[in-house]
């Protein structure tokens, strides 16, 4: 009997380390019971690719932070709205995805007057200002399309679905939101 | 030249088009043709190669504050206390209140006039509340009229 129960965690051990989904189904079970640990394993995680999406998306690193910690607070707060547990991780971006939307909704565009800068000629940060702004003046859906798409490498499946919209529109958001980057790109370098 | 008249739309809709999927054959030879001839289209779509190269060399590179997990670990705990306090503060204001109505009942009983019921002749006994015809009905009284008697 003993020699069965020890099996039987020696294989929860091994499908915990072979099977990163499963162990996070793991966690999850365990985050419903209110275990701290596996919050804990849980924000370890996921916390490198929110901030870094939510970095892209708002261009801000402490804000990205805010809102990262927002969207784990919210994701634990309603775990127990999640039907499978093996979704976590894209419920999580979801909310993350969603949260930078809604910052981006409230912060007005800000036209600016761009000074003539050639991205070639300038250096690293100077292209990640020029981008800031123009980034800035796109509407936060078509912002938002082309940074998880060009930025973040995610699928247009995975675009869909992080943003609940159907493939076609963000198809076509995709579109729209590149013709209008590379206008204002020429607009602000003076090509 | 009809190519450049009529082709330039189809051009620039298939350049953007191909950063996602792989063109038809029919529509990379129309694509490579009118590459071929039409200037101005070539130099669109150079213009939004460079935008697209310089959106994806502006990635940030994210840096995680030390004490994240903390910080969110602490306000995850904080924001739990205060749901347990507003889920169960209803409870906590109807016990008080009834609390504060079996007080007030207690209150009322003390002062009615059986349970303040002296006997009758007992030093600074108030007579008007007992009345010798009254039917004796609790415990107390008809044990006192047994006693004097």
């Amino acid at each position: 009997m003993a020699l069965a129960a020890t099996s039987m965690i020696d294989a929860q051990s091994f499908v915990s380390v072979v099977d990163p989904a499963a162990q996070e189904r793991q966690w999850v079970v365990r985050c419903r019971k209110g275990d701290e640990t596996a919050l804990g394993f849980l924000i370890t995680r996921h916390r490198m690719r929110l901030i870094r999406t939510a970095s892209n998306l708002l261009r801000d690193r402490h804000e990205a932070e805010d809102v990262a910690q927002e969207a784990f607070l919210k994701a634990f707060r309603e775990l127990h709205k999640l039907r499978d547990d093996r979704a976590f991780s894209g419920y999580l971006y979801r909310i993350c995805v969603r949260l930078c939307m809604d910052r981006l909704r409230l912060k007005r565009a800000e036209i600016a007057e761009f000074d003539k800068v050639s991205p070639c000629e300038g250096g690293a940060i100077e292209n990640k200002v020029l981008i800031e702004k123009l980034l800035a003046q796109l509407p936060a859906e078509l912002r938002t399309t082309l940074v998880l798409r060009e930025m973040e490498q995610l699928s247009y499946e995975e675009v869909a679905e992080s943003m609940r919209v159907p493939i076609g529109t963000v198809r076509s958001r995709l579109h729209t939101a590149r013709e209008r980057f590379r206008k204002l790109w020429i607009e602000a370098v003076g090509e | 030249m009809n190519m450049r008249l009529f082709g330039c739309g189809k051009f620039r809709y298939l350049s953007i088009e191909k950063f996602d999927r792989q063109l038809t054959p029919k529509e990379d030879g129309f694509y490579r043709k009118h590459r071929e001839v039409c200037f101005t289209c070539l130099r669109h779509e150079q213009q939004g190669l460079n935008a697209m190269n310089l959106l994806n060399a502006a990635s940030m590179e994210p840096e995680i504050s030390e004490d994240f997990d903390a910080k969110v670990l602490a306000v995850y705990r904080k924001s739990r206390k205060r749901v347990a306090i507003t889920y169960w503060s209803p409870v906590f204001a109807g016990a008080a209140l009834a609390c504060l109505a079996l007080l007030a009942t207690l209150q009322l009983l003390a002062r009615s006039p059986i349970h303040t019921y002296q006997r009758p002749g007992d030093a600074g006994a108030d007579n008007r509340f007992y009345n010798q015809d009254q039917q004796a009905t609790t415990p107390n009284l008809i044990l006192h009229r047994e006693l004097t008697r």
